[in-house]
């Protein structure tokens, strides 16, 4: 139990981390205790080799693969630029006008199609006239209404109208 | 220029991480696409090494969850690792060194993946706390007791491996 709580602390004891009490406690244990005093070397020993540990040389070959990939990704810059969030509605009614356009344009149809739109805004126009010629009388007609609705207004406030009822 | 930079550092990492030349081949070069993809999120004035190695860290996390890397064994120490080693012209001491590192090479695929890439980063990279712990996410303290406790797990197994070739 007591090699166990030791050896938590022999870490921090290497590096030089421990409080004096504990630092105390754990050379003196290590004074008595052939097991752990050999786990503290082995864990001096562990540090050394670890920080020993030699970095490799990666593949050439590798070397062009990435090179390739970061090549290919400029080239595609352009297109991470069109997929930006923002950008999407401005993409989306492109899109929808480019439908319609596609759709008026390769109309095997397109000559009465464009009688048919010629047709309807003249009608459209026809309606607009004859409305328009119905609203020329319309202020008379309205003030006439308007007169009406004053007196109507006039007599209810009147105070003889309660004596009347 | 980033291939230049940052190349042997990513691929080291994964190297040490999973233990295998080829798989870390493979491994590098998904990070660099993942890194490529990841460049426009780059905050100007963060440490650009530490993003990466995030970056990294991430993707051989993830990847060692999804193919579950321990059920495989690790390159032997002496394929690469032995060639790039340097020597320190005593021949009796090299040797001695290099049977640690074998054994520590191979004791690192028993360490559970976060303690792995801390000892990686901190004892093999020679990092400090705070730049592991920016890295693995983790505060400074987890990342002290995860390094503390791989180094004495690692002691353990040359421990158990010593006395087993002294009971030969």
């Amino acid at each position: 139990m007591e090699c166990e709580r030791i050896a938590e602390l022999l870490p921090s004891y290497q590096d030089g981390e421990l409080a004096a009490e504990e630092k105390a406690a754990v050379e003196a244990h290590l004074r008595s205790c052939r097991a752990c005093a050999a786990l503290s070397a082995l864990l001096a020993e562990t540090d050394a080799a670890l920080a020993a540990f030699p970095a490799v040389e990666p593949d050439a070959k590798l070397r062009s693969r990435l090179e390739a990939i970061a090549e290919r990704q400029s080239r595609f810059r352009l297109f991470s630029f069109l997929r930006q969030p923002k950008l999407q509605p401005v993409l989306a009614a492109v899109s929808v006008l480019g439908i319609i356009a596609s759709l008026y344009l390769l109309n095997p149809n397109r000559r009465q199609f464009d009688k048919s739109i010629v047709r309807a805004l003249n009608r459209g126009v026809g309606k607009v006239e004859t409305l328009f010629h119905r609203a020329a009388g319309g202020p008379e007609a309205l003030g006439a209404y308007a007169q009406n609705v004053y007196a109507s207004i006039q007599e209810i406030k009147s105070p003889d109208r309660g004596n009347k009822l | 220029m980033l291939v230049d930079l940052f190349s042997k550092k990513v691929f080291n990492l994964a190297y040490q991480f999973s233990g295998s030349y080829q798989e870390a081949q493979d491994l590098t070069q998904d990070i660099f696409v993942k890194l490529f993809h990841a460049l426009p999120r780059y905050e100007f004035g963060r440490n650009f090494s530490a993003w990466l190695t995030t970056l990294a860290k991430n993707y051989l996390i993830d990847e060692y969850r999804r193919t579950k890397w321990e059920k495989k064994n690790r390159d032997d120490f002496d394929d690469h690792l032995l060639t790039a080693a340097c020597e320190s012209g005593d021949p009796e001491r090299d040797l001695m060194r290099n049977e640690t590192q074998r054994i520590l090479w191979s004791g690192l695929n028993r360490l559970s993946p976060e303690i792995r890439l801390a000892v990686i980063l901190k004892e093999i990279q020679g990092k400090s706390y705070e730049e592991t712990a920016e890295i693995t996410g983790v505060p400074e303290g987890t990342v002290k007791s995860r390094v503390n406790r791989g180094r004495l797990q690692l002691a353990r197994m040359l421990q158990g491996e010593k006395e087993s070739v002294d009971g030969m």
